[in-house]
């Protein structure tokens, strides 16, 4: 019953503080971490209330500011990430509310925490980033990077930092759950801002496309589908131009995709298909890509004439695959080039 | 347990305990601490699955962690199988145990309602809406703990101040907003009127309105309710013999508009829900009651349903049943075996069907009687005619089809043990054979007076026309002629007509390997892959 004589925090810079000093304790460790940890959970309870309202009370936005104010000022969120795993269980989904409430804030066009997260603590962005490395906590942290993600800025900063490219080690973690979720930070990290991206993507064709040809090679059912279906819709972005000409003039780009159309997964055919009907439709193709084609003409043929897709009830499907069987008959004879 | 739960070593899978359209459930046992598991089976290369729905779906239950709601312990992807290891609940679902009859004890209601609310205050504060609450997915233990389950169609808000405009859940336990998508469309309190909905059904059996509407009509009457009042009187609230808090309880569940709706947290300070926290104990007993009673009731009903044990899937199985390729396969093996039994015998065979057998006997004998090749069509009007005289009397039509009963589960069960049905087709047996004894009704003819109580079984029919039409021998007698591959894929070998005529012409039969695939689409694929993947992976290692 200790709680109800303690003095519960007034004003929202008082909360603020008292959750710094819990958290303090919570670092330092010891034999009370189960009652820190409470008391956190506590606070944070109340700081939601605060931000969303509840049943009585509506959120007060002058409240609301004298906690964002406290909360950059005493680098309340570094402290938050930098504990999050001594925090418990569902006080971790507190700290997203915290985070992404804070986020969306705006005043006037500036959002007062991307400016503090860029300019007062990179830190908080580099743990983010590194967020799936734990598996306790990686999927609360992808949370957070994602609600980060939706400001180009920190899209940039992110991208732009080597700690990116772990990212396809992320996706092949053992654990699942980790592993999607990083899936996902990824998919959203090259294709929420598409002027950034497709800047990104010329700059790095090498790098990007030898790392998704990796995951598509994965003997991982959900990572190939998953990045098969990532390729898919980078190439079907008309900024990424300077990418799509480069990606779909490389004949070991088209191999590869070959070998989805041949995996025995009707899934993986399909979204192997939605890459390959790109370098048959492209309109000026390389010589060299034109060879493998020629060359697989009647392969391709008897394939498509037997591509059974009626089951999924795409009719769209069923047009693009009939089209590209009639690119293809168009194509030259083998004698011809001989 | 605490440890997560990340490979097939951990576990040892038993019997089947559910299935659904994602997949099937199976009971399993942790190796290490001895528990019992739930496991989840989902098919990711099936049509219907959403493979980034269902990763979404993980997330959400790998969220919660709360004695109310059934505990994630972990999944894995194996060959075309995402395993979901959960909890496992071995009391059953509130649906199961309402058939023995609707629970009379308000007590019991109370504390059920209080574990949900406890669960539903818990996922709504954090921004998560269960969207399919009903008796279904309110599980009991043994223990007598109840727990909430199946987010098959939970959402994940980014607050609580978002809203996802689609119509999802179960007629009867829709609240009026979510099926007119109005007031911003779903959101938390659309959970409330289903708990309002499941505290009904506790009471009398069924949700609202089940006994009295259709399902779509149903939802005309929900959305037609302009006020709880009306909708109370539509469901005739004051009618039913409750105590005075529970009806209250229930109005403040059936508010039309969603804002005056209580929320989980002020539902949990009712008196209805606070009343039953006194004795404990008592509340225990009263739930392991539920699931003992629903026991003597299964065995006095014989409901109780034999187990399906599991069976692993290697990559190549699941493959096959892709193309639809195990049953050809199969049936080729079965055919090419056929090749070394002597025509003599095969022709004993035949022979032996002259006997008096009756039409609805076996498939055997309605060959005999419909072989085109048999000139004794008076004979064939007898055995109708004797046919007709004995299943004209109700009774023996009723042992007829019992017998037929007994041939369809024979067969179906055959095909299940034999085979690794994915459910798709799982189901699709099940409803064949549904179909099936649904057809074994009479046909009536009235054109002549000879023939005016001439009766036949529409499905006895069919089956005839059926074999008629596939014995038919084709004029060509080439071995890739499509009729004579079905015939060789259908009939077995005493009664191919065809195989008997090609016997006699051993040059052909024999050019028929084992290898030969019948499916166009694998016979090109592999071959044409087969040098796609060798070309390709020498230019891959050398660029």
């Amino acid at each position: 019953m200790a709680f109800l004589f303690k003095r519960n925090p007034k004003t929202p810079q008082d909360l603020i503080r008292a959750l710094n000093e819990q958290i303090a304790k919570l670092d330092l460790g010891g034999d009370n971490i189960k009652k820190y940890q409470d008391e956190c959970a506590r606070y944070l309870k109340q700081i939601k209330v605060i931000l969303h309202g509840d049943d009585e009370n509506d959120p007060q936005p002058d409240q609301i500011s004298l906690l964002a104010h406290e909360v950059y000022s005493t680098d309340c969120l570094y402290n938050l990430i930098y504990n999050l795993k001594k925090l418990d269980f569902d006080s971790r989904k507190d700290v997203v509310i915290l985070f992404s409430t804070l986020l969306r804030r705006q005043i006037g066009n500036a959002s007062p925490t991307v400016e503090y997260l860029i300019n007062g603590k990179p830190e908080i962005l580099i743990w983010l980033i590194k967020g799936p490395e734990s598996s306790e906590t990686g999927l609360v942290c992808g949370q957070i990077l994602r609600d980060c993600i939706k400001f180009e800025v920190i899209n940039r900063f992110i991208l732009v930092n080597p700690l990116f490219w772990n990212y396809f080690k992320y996706v092949q973690s053992p654990v699942f759950e980790i592993a999607t979720d990083a899936f996902v930070s990824l998919h959203d990290l090259v294709t929420t801002h598409k002027k950034l991206v497709s800047e990104f993507l010329a700059n790095n064709y090498d790098n990007f496309t030898t790392s998704i040809n990796q995951l598509i090679q994965s003997n991982n059912y959900v990572t190939k589908r998953q990045s098969v279906r990532l390729l898919a819709e980078l190439v079907l972005q008309r900024q990424n131009q300077y990418f799509l000409n480069r990606y779909f003039d490389d004949t070991n780009n088209l191999k590869l995709i070959m070998l989805l159309l041949s995996n025995k997964s009707k899934n993986l055919q399909i979204e192997g298909f939605h890459i390959f009907k790109f370098f048959v439709a492209k309109p000026k193709k390389s010589q060299r890509i034109l060879d493998i084609l020629i060359k697989n003409k009647e392969n391709f043929i008897a394939f498509f004439q037997n591509f059974n897709i009626t089951s999924f009830n795409d009719s769209n499907l069923i047009d693009e695959r009939d089209y590209i069987l009639t690119e293809i008959q168009k194509l030259p004879d083998i004698e011809r080039i001989n | 347990m605490n440890g997560r739960i990340e490979s097939i070593e951990d576990i040892e899978v038993c019997e089947e305990v559910g299935r659904g359209g994602f997949g099937v459930v199976y009971r399993g046992i942790h190796n290490k601490s001895n528990k019992e598991v739930a496991i989840k089976q989902i098919d990711l290369e099936h049509d219907q699955t959403d493979l980034f729905e269902v990763t979404k779906e993980i997330q959400i239950i790998s969220e919660c962690r709360l004695p109310q709601i059934t505990r994630y312990y972990g999944c894995f992807v194996r060959h075309y199988k995402l395993w979901v290891i959960m909890e496992y609940v071995n009391g059953g679902s509130l649906f199961e145990l309402l058939k023995p009859g609707p629970i009379t004890d308000e007590r019991v209601i109370s504390v059920i309602m209080r574990e949900v609310l406890i669960a539903l205050q818990y996922l709504h504060n954090q921004g998560k809406i269960h969207r399919d609450l009903k008796s279904h997915n309110i599980l009991l233990n043994q223990q007598g703990e109840v727990k909430l389950t199946d987010f098959g169609v939970s959402t994940q808000l980014s607050s609580n101040f978002s809203r996802r405009n689609t119509t999802v859940g179960t007629p009867y336990w829709m609240s009026p907003e979510v099926i007119l998508n109005t007031c911003g469309g779903h959101n938390s309190k659309a959970d409330i009127w289903s708990l309002g909905c499941c505290a009904y059904e506790l009471f009398t059996g069924k949700p609202p309105l089940q006994s009295s509407f259709a399902p779509m009509k149903a939802l005309r009457q929900i959305s037609k309710c302009q006020t709880g009042k009306e909708f109370s009187e539509l469901i005739n609230l004051d009618g039913l013999d409750m105590s005075s808090s529970f009806k209250d309880f229930l109005s403040k569940c059936f508010v039309v508009n969603p804002k005056e709706r209580y929320s989980a947290s002020r539902l949990l300070k009712h008196k209805f829900v606070t009343s039953s926290t006194k004795d404990e104990a008592y509340n225990v007993k009263a739930l392991k009651k539920l699931i003992t009673n629903k026991f003597i009731w299964d065995q006095e009903n014989y409901s109780l349903k034999s187990k399906h044990f599991y069976v692993p899937t290697d990559m190549l199985n699941d493959q096959k049943l892709w193309n639809g390729e195990v049953k050809a396969k199969d049936t080729i093996n079965f055919d090419i075996s056929s090749l070394h039994i002597d025509s003599n015998e095969q022709q004993g065979a035949n022979k032996s069907n002259d006997s008096n057998q009756r039409r609805l006997d076996s498939p055997v004998s309605v060959r005999k009687l419909n072989n085109p090749n048999d000139k004794e069509t008076n004979e064939q009007h007898n055995n109708v005619l004797e046919a007709i005289n004995i299943y004209r009397q109700d009774s023996v039509y009723n042992t007829l089809k019992a017998e037929l009963h007994k041939i369809v589960n024979k067969i179906f069960h055959k095909i299940d043990s034999k085979n690794s049905l994915n459910t798709q087709q799982y189901d699709l047996l099940v409803n064949l054979n549904d179909t099936i004894l649904n057809l074994f009704s009479l046909l009536e003819y009235s054109e002549t007076t000879e023939v005016a109580a001439y009766k036949k079984i529409v499905i006895c029919q069919y089956f005839k026309y059926f074999l008629k039409e596939l014995m038919k021998q084709p004029n060509e007698l080439l071995p890739d002629n499509p009729r004579v591959i079905l015939q060789k894929l259908i009939l077995p070998h005493t009664l191919n007509p065809t195989m008997s005529t090609l016997k006699k012409k051993d040059s052909i039969v024999t050019s028929l390997g084992p290898s030969r695939a019948y499916n166009q689409f694998d016979e090109i694929e592999s071959s044409l892959f087969d040098t796609w993947v060798e070309k390709m992976s020498e230019s891959v290692q050398s660029p």
